[in-house]
Formats: C-alpha cells, structure tokens, sequence
C-alpha cells in the first residue's frame, strides 16, 4: 500500500467511524481544495451517496467561482446542501473593515454554533491539516467541543491508534479531523491522482494563483506561474511560501488563530 | 513522482539535548532528502565553512523551525532512502510528555532512542523506554550519540550498552539494534565507520531500511474483517470495515463471528469499481450471499471460531484515570470494532512512572500513570490476537461512559 492509499483508507476509516458512532453529523464544505477531497473521500466511504448533510457556511463574501462550484456540484453529486448565514450581522453591516477577528467570529464561528445547535449534529466532519498552521497541530482525529463550542487544547485526552473517543456530554458536540495526517502535497497529489475537481483560483492567471482561499476580501494570491496540477505539485516541493500566507485572520496578531480557535473557529 | 512503496513512521525518541534535531538533520542530509533550493544552500556552507558547520547550520533550522512554533507538540519530517519513505515524529519532551508521546508515538511503526555517550541513560530515557514498552512497538533501535566526543572508544561504548541492555531487559524489551554513532561526524550513519571497526552491526539507514514492515506481517496472518458498519444501498445490506489481516477473494467463504455461521462473499465493493480481492490495510464493502443479521463488532474470519466467553489474556496497560483500578475490578474494552467487558485476575507487576521500580508481589491496586502487566478474563465474547501478529485486535482503550481510563496491549492469549 503506496502513502496516498494508506492515507485515503485511514480518512475512509475516521469518516464511517464518525457515522457509525452518530448518525446525525455533517459535513463542513468551505468548498476549498480540502473541504472538497474530503467530500469525494465521503462520496467513497459510502458509495456515492452521502447519508448525511453538507453544510456551507456562507459568510456572503465569497468569490464568485466558489459559488458556481457549489452549484455545479451540488447538483451534480446529488448533495443534501445545507447553506446557513448570519443574517441578522449582514443585515448590520458586518463586514471586515470592522476587525477581522470580529467578522470571522461573527460570519463563521457564530454561524456554525447555530448550525450545530439548530440542526441537533452530534459531529461535524471538517477538512483542517496538521501542517497548515501550528495550533491546528495540537488537534486530535476526534476533538469535542462543548456547549460553546469551546476548545480545551490544554486538556485533551489522549488519543491512541485508531481508537477514538466519542464520549459527549449533553450540548457537546465533536468535531471529526480525518485530514489532519494529511500534508499540503499529498492533498494535491490525491486530487491529480482523483481527478478530483477543484476551484480554478487555485491555478495561475497572470503569474499570481490562490493557494489558500476564504472570504474574497481577506485572501490576497501568490506569485506563481502553476496554471496545472503538475506545475502546484512541482511548485510545492520547493516553495518557502507558507500556505495560509495569503490568509489575513491567521496574521492579525500572532494569537488571532490559537483565539479563533479557542472561541470555536474551524 | 509516484511513491510505490510503503512510508515506515519511526518515533525519534531521547532526552533533550542528546542529539535528536542534529540526528534527524543528519539523516536528511545524508538521503538527500531536502528540497534542492535547500541542497544547494547547504552546500554552499559547506564549501565556505566545512561540512561540520552545515550541519549545524541545518539542525539549528530545525530546532528554530520548532521554537518558533512552540505550540506544535509532535513534528514530522518527512525522508526518504533507496528502499522506502519515511516519516519521523520527534516526540515531545515536556512534563506532559505521556499523553503527547503516547499520542504521536501511538502512531508509530518503529522507535529510534538516542543516548549520549557521554550522559548515559537520562530520566527521559527511561520514561520514553517505558512508554514504548507499553505501545509494545516492535522495533526499537537505539543510537549511543556523541561518540566523537569520547574518541570511539569501545570500552566506553560496551559500558553504556551493558547499562542500556540491562534497562531493557527489564522492561522486557529487546532493541533490535545498539549502534555508535555520532550524528555530528556522519559515523554509522550511511555507512560502515572507519573509526569504530570494532563495532560489527549495521550503520544507521541499514538498520531502519530492515525494520520488517509490519503490514506485511498483518498480511500474512489468516483473514479478520471487524465490521464497523452495516449501509442499506439499494434494498441491499453492505457490510463495511477496515481489513485487520490477511486477505479476502470475490466468492471466498466466511464465517461470522459470533453467530459462528458461514456465508459467502457476493461482492467487494469500492466506490467506482469492483474488486476481485482486497487485503489488510483496505477499508471495503462487501455484499454476502445470505441476509444474516450483522451488526458493528461481529468479526468476519477465514477459519472457524468456537465463540467463548471465558478467555484470558495478559496484557500490558497504562491506567490514565485519577480513580485507582483494582484487582477484581469489571472494565469495559473498546478493541477494533468490538466492545466487551473483562475482568482483572491478577496485577502481575506494576511500574512507577517516576523511577520505574517495578512492584511484583501483592499488587492490588494501581494509580493514574502507572503501568502495569494484567491479567484479564473476558466476560463476553469477542476476538482478541497478540499485538505483534494482528494489531488492530491486539490493543484497546478501557473506558467508561465518561470517557477513556487507560489502554492496553495484548501479550497472549489463552483458552480456558
């Protein structure tokens, strides 16, 4: 068994076993390259027909081709979408001139905490890498949360082999990683090896393509000249780049992320 | 590029300052395994300093690569020689090193220890030897470092070899290898040193590069399939689950653990093709030709089970829970897919966390952190191996509705 199949079965294996303890969970697809392998990997650990929703938390600020992929896809893969937005903070004006910390707390982690509560998940299946930031590091394959979708990092339970834990309180709620051994590289190394569709910000257009892609406002591309799968691959083994480098809540202050987090952030 | 063979993850395990980053920075350097922008830069330092200094220059990187992201408890690093990828999980070296090290090191084929020549066996050696002999892994090779500091001389070499024979005979562990080296000169680390001909074992990458993958040993033990799910597709049950060992064929009969029946595979299934065979490692569907009823924890087998309830089995543990276990004690297990109750016999020996004295008379209780070597009987059925020939039946968590208590490893089995 070559890495990327070893990896492919450990992802399969984490997401029936989030199933198998809950049956009501969902999925968090943000629609990235991510989110969207671990989709097809969900599409695979249940044949083709997901039995549970896919949730979308819509902050309005997207890029346009996040959404025509969400539809198109959608569709295609015949997907229960679930879209929730913070209405009544966009009906207010929020936005991320009034603090990025404020905006991503209020349009994501917020929106999250009434998606869970409003649709009763008991897990939510969320594509987050080791190596994409250091906090995320410290996360486990399965990592509770409680009422206020708050994150003990400091007290977490060991985690050991593939026997995880799936004890919850009532108003818990877990948050399923099946990503988090995964490395940039070998997401996109799947996706050639898939063929997995992903958004075309990620390739490059007039020397400069997105590596990591959030709320359109907050993302800033790279300079690169990769408009193929080849060329991100060839241009990952060498780049000093860090991924999330275009992503400004990670950047703020250098505690934003661990705070973020900490308050429920994915 | 494809990678066609399989990563091996090896814990780099020792105290701190024994030489870990300097010996992983070795290792990169000598498989060529860093990226050429960095390849060249590194050789540049050693055109204008020498190769010491790159060296130092590259484990210096690494070292600052972790402090500055201080918040990361377990690193990998990724590497690669002519036989096979690696990835190497330095393990923590903090107080709260046994939930972090179990952890990362969970995860782990294989063991790398380090000792300085110079220091000898440190608290953290022995801690990080303790926590191994609990995870059970099975190839464990230790790097007496630093040996350019004492001139290569042998006899200081066989002294703290004897000490580090005699500390994991204790432990009832047997390293595979104990090498001389020293990560600083690159002696015994890609090939044989000159300087210390009296040492007749393998260099460092020979040693790793024949670490028995141990799921070609899964592969080769007869067929276990612990389901962990039953889907309804179509008017028809599928039966999913990771295979734990052997293999399984299109039409292959089964018998199912414990209703103690025989069915017969209709198909293997795998989104977006069919399969004719799958084995250990693979997380399959299966269709079967007769509807038995068939729930999460039944255990599907090549060979016939007579399903018991009363078996033993002896077992190293480590109890993780501020409440005491006791002999007597009902515990409830979690193994693969199983769930069962057992109960403990009789607490062989335990073993203090702190100096790792070893209890062997009279023990009846133990207290968080604490190891201990159990005996167990089982209160209702299920299937349990040896660790070192099917894993994924061989350790387990104990828990309660609260959450985990402690885990384990199985040693043997036996039948009453």
């Amino acid at each position: 068994m070559n890495s990327l199949e070893k990896l492919e079965n450990n992802s399969i294996y984490i997401i029936r076993e989030a199933y198998s303890r809950f049956r009501n969970i969902a999925l968090l697809w943000s629609i990235g390259k991510d989110s969207t392998t671990l989709l097809w990997l969900c599409r695979k650990a249940f044949f083709g027909k997901i039995p549970f929703p896919i949730l979308h938390i819509d902050t309005s600020y997207k890029f346009q081709a996040i959404y025509d992929f969400r539809k198109k896809y959608a569709k295609d893969w015949n997907l229960q979408l679930i879209i929730e937005k913070n209405e009544r903070a966009l009906a207010n004006g929020m936005n991320n001139s009034l603090g990025k910390f404020e905006c991503c707390d209020s349009l994501k982690t917020q929106t999250l905490k009434r998606a869970v509560e409003k649709h009763h998940f008991k897990a939510i299946i969320l594509g987050i890498r080791r190596d994409e930031h250091g906090i995320r590091a410290k996360e486990r394959f399965f990592s509770t949360r409680n009422s206020d979708h708050r994150w003990d990092y400091g007290n977490q339970a060991p985690e050991l082999w593939d026997l995880y834990q799936a004890h919850l309180e009532k108003d818990q709620h877990l948050r399923v990683h099946p990503l988090l051994g995964w490395r940039e590289i070998d997401v996109w190394n799947y996706i050639q090896q898939e063929k997995i569709p992903v958004a075309d910000l990620y390739f490059s257009k007039n020397g400069q393509r997105f590596r990591s892609i959030g709320c359109e406002p907050c993302c800033s591309p790279i300079p690169s000249k990769a408009n193929s799968l080849a060329k991100i691959i060839a241009e990952l083994k060498t780049t000093k780049i860090a991924e999330r480098s275009g992503r400004s809540q990670d950047k703020e202050d250098s505690y934003n992320m661990q705070k973020l987090r900490s308050l429920g952030y994915m | 590029m494809t990678i066609n063979t399989e990563q091996l993850k090896i814990a780099v395990c020792g105290h701190i300052d024994h030489g870990k980053s300097t010996l992983i920075g070795r290792l990169l350097l000598d498989t060529s395994s860093l990226p050429d922008e960095k390849t060249n830069e590194l050789k540049k330092i050693a055109k204008e300093f020498g190769e010491e200094t790159q060296l130092a220059y590259l484990s210096d990187q690494l070292k600052e690569e972790r402090e500055r992201n201080i918040t990361i408890e377990t690193t990998q690093i990724f590497l690669k020689t002519h036989k096979r990828p690696y990835c190497l999980i330095d393990t923590p070296g903090h107080l709260e090193f046994i939930k972090n090290m179990l952890t990362g090191a969970s995860q782990a084929d294989a063991a790398l220890v380090l000792v300085d020549i110079e220091e000898g066996i440190a608290d953290q050696t022995r801690r990080h030897a303790y926590l191994l002999k609990f995870l059970a892994l099975p190839n464990i090779i230790v790097l007496v470092n630093k040996m350019d500091l004492v001139n290569y001389a042998e006899k200081k070499f066989r002294q703290i070899e004897n000490e580090l024979r005699s500390l994991f005979n204790e432990l009832d562990l047997k390293p595979l290898h104990i090498i001389p080296i020293s990560a600083k000169q690159g002696e015994n680390i890609k090939k044989t040193s000159r300087r210390m001909s009296w040492f007749h074992g393998p260099h460092v990458i020979n040693a790793i590069d024949n670490i028995p993958n141990t799921f070609e040993g899964t592969l080769k033990q007869s067929l276990r399939l612990p389901v962990q799910d039953v889907y309804q597709h179509d008017h028809e049950d599928i039966i999913v689950g990771r295979i734990a060992s052997g293999a399984l064929n299109k039409k292959q009969k089964v018998f199912i653990y414990p209703q103690a029946t025989f069915t017969t595979i209709k198909t293997i299934k795998v989104f977006g093709k069919g399969k004719q065979s799958a084995h250990a490692g693979e997380c399959i569907g299966l269709t079967l030709t007769d509807n038995f009823p068939i729930r999460r924890g039944d255990i599907l087998c090549a060979d016939e089970f007579t399903p018991q309830t009363q078996r033993n089995f002896r077992s190293n543990i480590i109890w993780l829970s501020s409440t005491k276990l006791q002999q007597g004690q009902t515990l409830q297990i979690q193994c693969a897919t199983q769930t069962f109750h057992c109960k403990v016999i009789q607490i062989l020996e335990a073993i203090d966390p702190k100096d790792l004295n070893i209890s062997k008379d009279n023990v009846l209780s133990i207290t968080k952190n604490q190891a201990a070597l159990i005996e167990f009987t089982m209160l209702s059925s299920a299937i349990v191996e040896k660790h070192t020939d099917i894993p994924e039946l061989g350790r387990y968590t104990i828990e309660d509705n609260d959450g985990l208590l402690g885990a384990g490893t199985i040693l043997a089995v036996r039948q009453n």
